[in-house]
């Protein structure tokens, strides 16, 4: 019942586009994920679900009603802010009971479904305390606990996790994924951290000044990029500009500014001397062989894995990930030259942004 | 027969619900909400606004005929530029004068600052004109400091001054100790441990922060020393500023440099506040380096010093003044039989009882009346509920009536309702409502303001009607800041003389009959006496007021 449609909605604050034209389909009992930089309209967009921003033009539908123009309360659709907007006056019970009281609950049931939500989210000893006596993690539970209460079925998360340190995010998350999945609820959580949304998301929307930039599972998004943008953004990628100088079949060849020349599979159409940026994935690039000559620079140790720094002739610097069982310590010493190899099958290579690289990256 | 009483109860709080649930349902639909919105703004229009301009504007010819009377018209552009003069030299002084108080109320922390911070509001519960009788004794015509050689001055220029720092000073400081308390002493440490010394630090770090705060004073004392008329006039001598000279020409018979005077006034306060607000913004003040004489300013001398001083204008300057009238009568009180006539039945002492019932009445009214009005006033400004520029429009011209000299004001409102032949009852009431409404609006803007939209936002996508949204989180989370405003309210009401004297001439508040006997020659005793009373029932609603205040301040924090 609580599918979300969005039928080319628009709106301006001002000069600001904050959505331009969005068309969007979040289905039933979806996991969503709408990942973007600061400023490309993703908390405008889950407003103008809730109710809370009324869009210029275009049409909201929930579980196939049509809800633009309709009050907020009326939609069965519950927004979590991102520092939660627990009410301060009121226990952590007569927070939850608030959705309840609003939505007519006789009180019996209010308070059993109280105790229930408080039990999901573990809160139970803290039913009389107030939002001031709690910390960020519990405050984040309690409003949780506020939606899930009121037994709407649509879930909106405005960056539900920023607000919390790093460990108690991961524990979080977890517990947020649990509970979707328990409850059968749609959500649509928004984001910018994109391993918080590549790790909940069904569905994965990349936004970006108003614009949906690309919409899949978190697997198709970081596997097939549409664009420099969205390589950018999901993943981490070093990006080359060059000229086309060769293609054969599905083969291209790029060259770069310093006159290196590599081959990349793409199934779009180039002609020759067309320019192009081909990004590739700093986990993809093989240390030990291969045609490329880098010299090591910088050595990150990062846990898990860690980040070296090549420089190629000309001064390209290429970052390359190894994993901790590859790497060994006494082998990557600064100052030593690397045959390195960047897998034609996966380099992702774009037509050139008319506005050059950098603009299209960074700008928001 | 409990049982029924019971009953009854239960039948009673049903109806309440059923009340509230429908009220709930109203709120659903936009088309209340605009009503709601557009009543308001026709009250501030037909109620506030245009009668207040109105009057004068229905006269502008007589402004015009004024300029082909070269000598009223040079003594009228004389009166404004006084009020200009006195108006930005007050608010000057306010602040300079403020600041050290307000500071040492919010930074050091001893238990006689308590008694000091409660003190600043005194005076803010003396009936203006009571407060000029009492500057008028205090620095002239019965001067206690006689034994030291000092003669009194003669009123005039210093004593107008005097008075109007005087009155201005609370609002000064209660608007800054508020602000100072907002600004989290964290910043301060930090400016410190990265090596300022505190006179540094407050110059390059406090006072900005401050600066909001600092042209919100400079706003309301300058309209409040530009609009007093009642207490400038008892202590003018031979100065004349705006409101003296309108009230000496009406008196006189004359309208017309009422109209020019008024409207001229309010043209020049509009620019300069506005000036200020937006100029205010943008004045940045430079940090290059920090001065050497700076840590010399912060050396416990100069700091004791500084703060003597502060105490010591506070004391002579405001809180004298202000409790002047009854101190210089007590004596005469004691030996005469003046307190013990109070509430025996007596044509003198019934009527004063009866100007306070008046009084009370007027100010509740006008509380009531105008927080029902300005409530859904605030929201639309807050929320920019009607589209920003028409918001801010509301807001600025919300704040119109607190400039207009309150004789003019008065005399405005008289033109304006006098032809409908209402009684002189409501006159005084609008005239009250016209004063009260911009502080109510200022007050419930600010806690509004202080309401995160995210509470009102989660409520509603909780499943809450506006309605129920606003009984149960927007009215809990601000009540003791609406409640203070409505205090204010209140005491402004009853302290109201000037405008209440133009509009009515049977209907007597008890600052009106206050001052007819303190311009008696036999009735001095009974002046002070009642002033006393009023006193007396005016700090009850002070601590009411403080109680509340801090309350409001630890349930917002």
């Amino acid at each position: 019942m609580p599918k979300v449609v969005l039928e080319s909605v628009s709106k301006r604050f001002g000069r600001i586009t904050a959505l331009d034209n969005t068309s969007l389909t979040f289905e039933e009992g979806d996991y969503s994920c709408i990942l973007g930089p600061t400023g490309s309209g993703k908390t405008t967009l889950l407003k103008v679900i809730a109710g809370l921003v009324e869009p210029d033009s275009g049409d909201v539908y929930i579980g196939g009603r049509r809800v633009t123009g309709t009050p907020p309360e009326t939609r069965n659709a519950v927004y979590m802010h991102q520092n939660y907007a627990l009410f301060p006056h009121l226990t952590v019970s007569q927070n939850i009971v608030f959705g309840l009281t609003a939505r007519g609950f006789d009180e019996e049931e209010a308070r059993r479904r109280v105790l229930e939500a408080l039990e999901i989210v573990k809160l139970g000893k803290w039913a009389d305390a107030y939002p001031s006596e709690l910390s960020g993690g519990m405050q984040q539970r309690v409003a949780l606990a506020r939606c899930l209460a009121t037994g709407a079925r649509l879930l909106l998360l405005d960056e539900p996790l920023g607000a919390l340190d790093a460990r108690l995010r991961l524990e979080v998350r977890g517990e947020l994924a649990r509970i979707a999945e328990e409850l059968n609820l749609t959500v649509i959580h928004v984001t910018h951290d994109q391993s918080e949304a590549m790790s909940l998301a069904d569905r994965l929307i990349l936004m970006r000044s108003g614009k949906i930039v690309q919409t899949g599972s978190p697997r198709e998004v970081y596997f097939k990029p549409n664009s420099v943008f969205s390589a950018y953004f999901v993943g981490e990628s070093v990006f080359l500009e060059g000229v086309v100088n060769k293609i054969d079949g599905q083969l291209v060849s790029l060259q770069l500014r310093n006159g290196l020349v590599f081959e990349a599979l793409s199934n779009d159409s180039f002609s020759v001397g067309e320019l192009a940026v081909a990004a590739v994935r700093c986990e993809d690039i093989a240390v030990g062989e291969g045609p490329l000559t880098g010299l090591l620079k910088e050595v990150n140790f990062l846990g898990s894995f860690s980040k070296l720094v090549f420089e190629l002739p000309g001064g390209l610097k290429i970052p390359v990930n190894i994993p901790l069982s590859r790497f060994i310590e006494e082998e990557f010493r600064i100052g030593i030259s690397f045959k390195l190899s960047i897998p034609k099958e996966r380099v992702y290579l774009f037509k050139h942004p008319p506005m050059g690289l950098v603009r299209e990256i960074e700008a928001v | 027969m409990p049982a029924v009483a019971a009953g009854k109860t239960r039948q009673f709080r049903k109806t309440v619900r059923r009340l509230i649930t429908r009220l709930d349902e109203l709120s659903e639909r936009k088309t209340v909400a605009y009503s709601l919105y557009f009543a308001s703004i026709t009250f501030f229009l037909g109620i506030i606004l245009l009668p207040s301009l109105l009057g004068i504007l229905l006269k502008l010819d007589a402004a015009m005929s004024i300029v082909s009377d070269p000598e009223l018209l040079q003594r009228s552009v004389s009166a404004v530029l006084s009020s200009i003069i006195m108006a930005g030299l007050v608010s000057a002084l306010d602040v300079a004068a403020g600041l050290p108080l307000a500071w040492i109320i919010t930074r050091k922390k001893c238990w006689w600052m308590n008694i000091v911070d409660s003190l600043v509001d005194f005076p803010l519960i003396v009936p203006t004109v009571i407060l000029g009788y009492s500057t008028l004794i205090l620095w002239c015509e019965e001067t206690p400091f006689a034994a030291l050689g000092f003669q009194g001055f003669s009123p005039g220029f210093l004593t107008v001054l005097l008075l109007h720092f005087s009155f201005s000073y609370p609002v000064v400081v209660r608007v800054l100790v508020g602000k100072l308390m907002e600004i989290e002493a964290t910043y301060e440490v930090a400016a410190r441990t990265l090596g300022a010394c505190p006179f540094t630090t407050a110059r390059t770090i406090t006072i900005p922060m401050l600066k909001s705060g600092i042209i919100t004073s400079l706003i309301l004392s300058f309209a409040r020393s530009l609009s007093e008329t009642g207490a400038t006039i008892m202590v003018a001598g031979s100065f004349e500023n705006g409101p003296v000279l309108i009230k000496r020409s009406i008196d006189a018979g004359l309208v017309s440099p009422m109209v020019f005077v008024s409207l001229v006034l309010i043209v020049f306060s509009i620019l300069i506040l506005a000036g200020l607000k937006l100029l205010g913004l943008r004045v940045r003040i430079p940090f290059r380096r920090a001065y050497r004489v700076e840590a010399a300013l912060s050396s416990r001398p100069v700091t004791r010093v500084r703060d003597l001083s502060a105490l010591i204008i506070f004391l002579f300057l405001v809180l004298l003044p202000a409790s002047y009238m009854v101190l210089a009568r007590i004596q005469l009180m004691l030996f005469s039989s003046v307190l013990g006539e109070v509430f025996l039945p007596g044509a003198v002492w019934s009527s004063y009882w009866a100007s306070v019932w008046n009084s009370y009445v007027i100010g509740l009214l006008a509380t009531l009346i105008n927080t029902l009005f300005s409530l859904p006033m605030a929201t639309i400004i807050v929320r920019r509920k009607l589209g920003n520029w028409f918001s801010r429009l509301l807001e600025s011209l919300s704040n119109i009536s607190i400039i207009i000299p309150s004789v003019a004001l008065g005399v405005s409102l008289s033109l304006f309702w006098g032809s409908t032949g209402v009684s002189d009852f409501i006159l005084v009431l609008l005239a009250h409502l016209c004063i009260t409404y911009p502080y109510m609006v200022a007050t419930m803007v600010s806690a509004l303001e202080d309401i995160p939209v995210e509470l009102e936002e989660a409520g509603r996508t909780l499943g809450g009607t506006p309605f129920a949204v606003f009984r149960s989180i927007v009215l809990p989370v601000a009540k003791y800041s609406f409640l203070s405003g409505a205090i204010l309210t209140f005491t402004r009401s009853v302290n109201e003389t000037g405008a209440t004297l133009a509009v009515s001439k049977t209907f007597k508040t008890v600052s009106v009959l206050l001052v007819e006997w303190v311009k008696s020659p036999v009735m001095r005793v009974e002046a002070g006496a009642g002033t006393m009373i009023l006193m007396f029932f005016s700090i009850i609603i002070l601590i009411v007021f403080r109680y509340l205040y801090t309350r409001g301040g630890g349930a917002v924090a």
